[in-house]
């Protein structure tokens, strides 16, 4: 019994012990080290992401200033791209990283939205199920943009062969809203091609 | 005076047994390479890289003339896993790895060349220039996928190299130490009891290191190249973590049976007097 009970108070005292101990050790630790944890701790923080699923805002268009309110975010669907005369009919994302054009029509982020009365860029592979048969449109043809802040439609008025570098031929301006379809060129071209197809359409409506 | 040299000597035993601790437990998991293997194994994380590899074929595929499908034959799952594999080892054993991309070329030019003549087309300048474009960035892709960044795995190496240089002769000195400041403080104290201060103080250090490490940062948010390897890296870490959890809880309970021990003898000795 009188064993037990010493062995009780050797635990409890190395127990309080050891506590003072370790506030000690902790206490050098944040001072010798306080500045180097910080950093680290930042760093790991910043190649870290909330996972927790964020509020989506909808995206509105204010008409007064031809401004989106809460764009959609890179690499998400905000519409779907039809033109009916060619029998296309595609989910349009927000960038035009190749990863996103695999899902449908890209949306170059350097350009506008439709609705805010600049030029829009999107491009498509020119793949079938994709825009292979862009070729097939003619002045006249009517582009359709629906997103969920509105619809959109677009009439061709014009098309060429550009080069790829020749980045004056799809001007990003803020005059007048047109929209600019481009897919790979030629058609049966093999590796990366260097062309592009290109549609120019006009805001009809 | 006596005392004074118990409470150094158990502080600096304190502190051996924490840096034995941590590099004991870092040898045997993420400084050791059958460990990280096995870890990368248990994460199937070669199937995901294979599944990456798809996605990012199929994407240059796309514009390229060749059909999507075509992207299967290029996907060699053997492959992938000896050039992963071939990859850890040359961090871990500071040797060069070159990761070869002749097979997919090889496949390319098959295929294009099987393409073109079904077509009857002739070659232009540009047409080739394109098509070499095209081949570059494919077997571009395949070494982005399993090297991730370039040039990372040599400053991987080089940390990893000078680690396991020193680790056993800094482990053997530290367990050296820890014997002989362990003999003083018996001699010292003529008890055991020291033992159980040193190995509660150890468990409290380790769980407050651990509550605060997963207090400050969330492990599974770690996002670092790709999303298969961001997850494979945050599961390696939780593990790794919950190993010094595991030790914490292990000191704690061996603390208490020292405790209990060094009180029991502590009677005899005195009931023997």
């Amino acid at each position: 019994m009188k064993a037990m009970k010493k062995s009780f108070k050797a635990t409890i005292s190395n127990l309080i012990v050891a506590l003072i101990y370790t506030v000690v050790i902790v206490l050098l630790i944040y001072v010798i080290f306080g500045n180097q944890i910080s950093v680290a701790m930042a760093l790991v923080n910043t190649i870290s992401i909330d996972k927790t699923q964020k509020v989506v805002e909808e995206t509105k268009l204010d008409l007064n200033n031809m401004k989106l309110i809460n764009y959609p975010e890179y690499g998400t669907q905000y519409g779907r791209l039809i033109i009916e005369s060619v029998d296309i009919d595609l989910p349009l994302y927000f960038g035009d990283t190749l990863s996103i054009l695999s899902k449908g029509i890209g949306h170059s982020s350097g350009s506008y939205f439709p609705g805010e009365g600049g030029s829009i860029l999107c491009a498509g592979h020119n793949y079938r199920g994709y825009i292979y048969d862009l070729y097939e449109t003619k002045n006249g043809d009517i582009i359709t943009i629906e997103t969920n802040y509105g619809t959109f439609n677009y009439e061709i008025y014009d098309s060429q062969i550009i080069k790829e570098t020749e980045l004056d031929k799809v001007p990003i301006q803020k005059e007048k809203e047109i929209l600019m379809l481009y897919t790979c060129y030629p058609l049966d071209a093999i590796g990366h091609p260097t062309e592009r197809f290109v549609v120019y359409a006009n805001l009809v409506e | 005076m006596k005392k004074f040299i118990s409470m150094l000597f158990t502080f600096i035993l304190i502190l051996l047994v924490l840096l034995t601790t941590i590099l004991l437990i870092s040898k045997s998991t993420i400084l050791n390479e059958s460990y990280i293997l096995k870890q990368i194994e248990e994460e199937a994380y070669y199937d995901k890289v294979a599944e990456n590899l798809r996605e990012s074929f199929k994407s240059n595929i796309l514009q390229s003339g060749l059909e999507e499908e075509f992207v299967e034959e290029l996907i060699d799952e053997e492959k992938i896993k000896n050039d992963i594999n071939g990859l850890v080892n040359s961090i871990y054993n500071n040797t060069d790895y070159n990761i070869e991309t002749e097979s997919i070329v090889e496949k390319l030019d098959g295929e294009i060349e099987r393409v073109l003549d079904s077509r009857g087309s002739v070659l232009t300048d540009d047409a080739q220039e394109s098509i070499d474009r095209f081949i570059k960035a494919m077997s571009n892709v395949y070494v982005n996928e399993i090297v991730l960044i370039e040039g990372s795995q040599d400053v991987l190496k080089n940390i990893v190299s000078v680690i396991n240089e020193y680790i056993n002769i800094v482990i053997i000195i530290l367990i050296v130490a820890i014997v002989v400041f362990a003999v003083l403080l018996a001699l010292v104290n003529r008890n055991i009891k020291f033992l159980g201060k040193v190995l509660f103080a150890n468990a409290f250090i380790i769980f407050f290191g651990y509550i605060f490490i997963n207090w400050n940062i969330n492990v599974n948010n770690i996002l670092m190249f790709t999303e298969s390897f961001s997850t494979m890296l945050s599961n390696i870490i939780s593990k790794y973590m919950n190993v010094y959890l595991y030790v914490a809880i292990l000191y704690f309970v061996i603390g208490i049976v020292v405790s209990i021990l060094s009180g029991i003898l502590g009677e005899r000795k005195s009931s023997k007097h």
